[in-house]
């Protein structure tokens, strides 16, 4: 059990008075690459939102790393180490990029901050490149990149990643891959969110297929590539 | 031309008072999307903490920063208990809220205080300055040159400080600012006590050189709402500059078209500038 970071059990969540995702249980191991997939309206934003505390749970609960995290904020989750990365473009618009990285490290109170945005500037260089620009005159590709970076400070143990390659041209796209590939050989567990199924499943060990809020799949990256059902209703025949 | 100058000079000092007041609205809206109607009477209760404190014979120095720290703690605990609880509800709450607590501390004072108007009398504020044909009253000059002050370290504190940062930050995207743990309802409270701080500032400077009373502050949050919005919401730099030409246009037109007017320029130059430029002198801008 001890290489389980992440287990969901039955949980339940949603907004007002709907329920979105309908009693899930997935175990997301250590060090590992895990995606989720699934057509659009499926929940697996929503299945992240809660995860991290932005919604409530209604049922089922959420353990990571040894704790149970079911009902903690946002803020006590990322404490414990998990970090997020959501849906769609979330950075400060006109602030430069090393304020953006340093606003990652707000809660961070040692005096390392400096040498680790070095570090993530290093991992990243098309952040040393354009460290001064604002943030918002960054492209799509390059925002996702400080958003992963700016998540990094935290040194979190596992992050969630939300379609990180929603509207970028294919060649950035293979980029931010090579960077969420390079992320996981440095030891951080990643669970991620894609559209693009057929790439985020040739670098995840485990992927679950998600519908109406449930389980329809689970198995390895391989395994779901190769489904004939999964193949037939998401990854376009 | 020595009349111009005269007249130059009032109009800065006023503009600098106009611009301590609304920054600090500007910063209130830019982070908390809130407008405080009771900015007004923060600057009012410290011209009256400034009097009270400066009859028990303290030097007035003292009285202003007892003013300043009072109107601070007052910021926090409206911010804490009448603004708070009223944040992610429907957007006209905090608004009621604290124009309910602008009546109430109008009429606080007008209870405690009297209606009746209160002056201090300092000999060196009210010392003339003879510059070059011009004719200063030295508080003037103090206003001025605190005001500047004032806005330079603003300026560092919000551009260079971890705290003012997060300000930014949270003015420009409060949904990233909760991903990442910055706090957001402390970064508020932070933001209203220093709102607060500067109309109190502002009240605290002008109560040598103006009549205290309950409603002194009514007419200047008019005008510095007028500079807020000529300023294009939310921007601090197109903030400060529009409070200084309403202040300078007053001035002026004050002397040459009519006194009775007086308060109908500054809303005048507003609607105005306004039609040429709908978003602000700046324009468009994301957060503070
Ligand atoms: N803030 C919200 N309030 C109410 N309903 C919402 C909210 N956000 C999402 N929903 C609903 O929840 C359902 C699942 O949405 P969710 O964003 O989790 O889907 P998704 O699988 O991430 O889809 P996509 O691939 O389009 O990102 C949808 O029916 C959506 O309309
Ligand atoms: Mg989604």
């Amino acid at each position: 059990m001890d290489d389980v970071i992440l287990e969901i059990r039955d949980y339940v969540t949603g907004y007002n008075e709907i329920d979105i995702i309908k009693g899930v249980s997935v175990q997301i191991k250590r060090r590992e690459i895990a995606c989720v997939i699934g057509p659009n309206g499926a929940g697996k934003s929503t299945l992240f939102k809660g995860i991290f505390g932005l919604l409530k749970a209604r049922n089922g609960s959420n353990h990571f790393d040894g704790s149970d995290i079911t009902n903690l904020s946002p803020s006590e989750i990322l404490r414990k180490g998990l970090s997020y990365v959501p849906q769609g473009r979330c950075n400060f618009p006109a602030m430069n990029v090393r304020e953006n990285l340093e606003m990652g490290a707000f809660t961070r109170n040692d005096d390392k901050v400096v040498s680790d945005i070095a570090e993530v500037m290093n991992k990243f260089p098309v952040l040393r490149e354009k460290e001064n620009e604002m943030a918002g005159n960054l492209s799509g590709g390059e925002q996702q990149i400080l958003e992963m970076g700016r998540a990094l400070l935290l040194h979190p143990k596992l992050i969630l990643l939300d379609e990180p390659s929603l509207g970028l041209a294919p060649k950035v796209t293979e980029l931010v891959f090579e960077k969420i590939n390079d992320i996981n050989v440095d030891g951080t567990t990643i669970l991620i969110v894609e559209q693009n199924a057929k790439r985020a499943l040739s670098i995840s060990h485990h992927a679950i297929v998600l519908e109406l809020g449930k389980k329809r799949f689970e198995g390895t990256g391989e395994e779901i590539m190769q489904n004939e059902q999964v193949k037939r209703l998401y990854l376009g025949g | 031309m020595e009349m111009f100058f005269q007249l130059l000079v009032n109009g800065i000092a006023f503009g600098s008072i106009y611009a301590m007041v609304a920054v600090g609205l500007t910063i209130v809206f830019g982070i908390l999307e809130v407008v405080n109607f009771a900015q007004g009477e923060f600057y009012m209760l410290a011209a009256y903490v400034t009097f009270l404190v400066y009859l028990t014979q303290l030097p007035y120095p003292l009285a202003i920063v007892i003013a300043v720290a009072t109107m601070i703690v007052i910021g926090l605990i409206v911010e804490r208990f009448a603004i708070r609880p009223l944040i992610g509800r429907a957007w006209q709450l905090p608004i009621l809220s604290t124009l309910g607590i602008s009546i109430i501390m109008q009429n606080g004072a007008i209870v405690i205080w009297t209606p009746n108007p209160r002056t201090i009398i300092i000999d060196i504020a009210n010392l003339n300055i003879h510059i070059f044909g011009v004719v200063i009253v030295f508080q003037k000059l103090m206003i001025v040159f605190f005001a500047l002050a004032l806005f330079i370290g603003l300026h560092y504190f919000i551009q260079k400080t971890k705290t003012g940062k997060a300000m930014r930050a949270v003015s420009q995207n409060k949904e990233a600012c909760r991903i990442i743990g910055i706090d957001v309802p402390r970064i508020s409270s932070i933001t209203f006590a220093l709102g607060a701080g500067l109309s109190g500032f502002g009240g605290a400077l002008v109560a040598p050189v103006m009549a205290i009373h309950p409603v002194m502050g009514i007419l200047l949050v008019l005008k510095c709402f007028a500079a807020v919005i000529m300023g294009g919401f939310g921007n601090i730099k197109g903030t400060i500059c529009s409070a200084f030409i309403l202040a300078i246009v007053e001035s002026f037109a004050v002397a040459y078209v009519s006194l009775q007017y007086k308060d109908v320029f500054a809303f005048l130059v507003m609607i105005i500038i306004l039609l040429f430029r709908p978003a602000g002198i700046f324009g468009k801008k994301v957060g503070i």
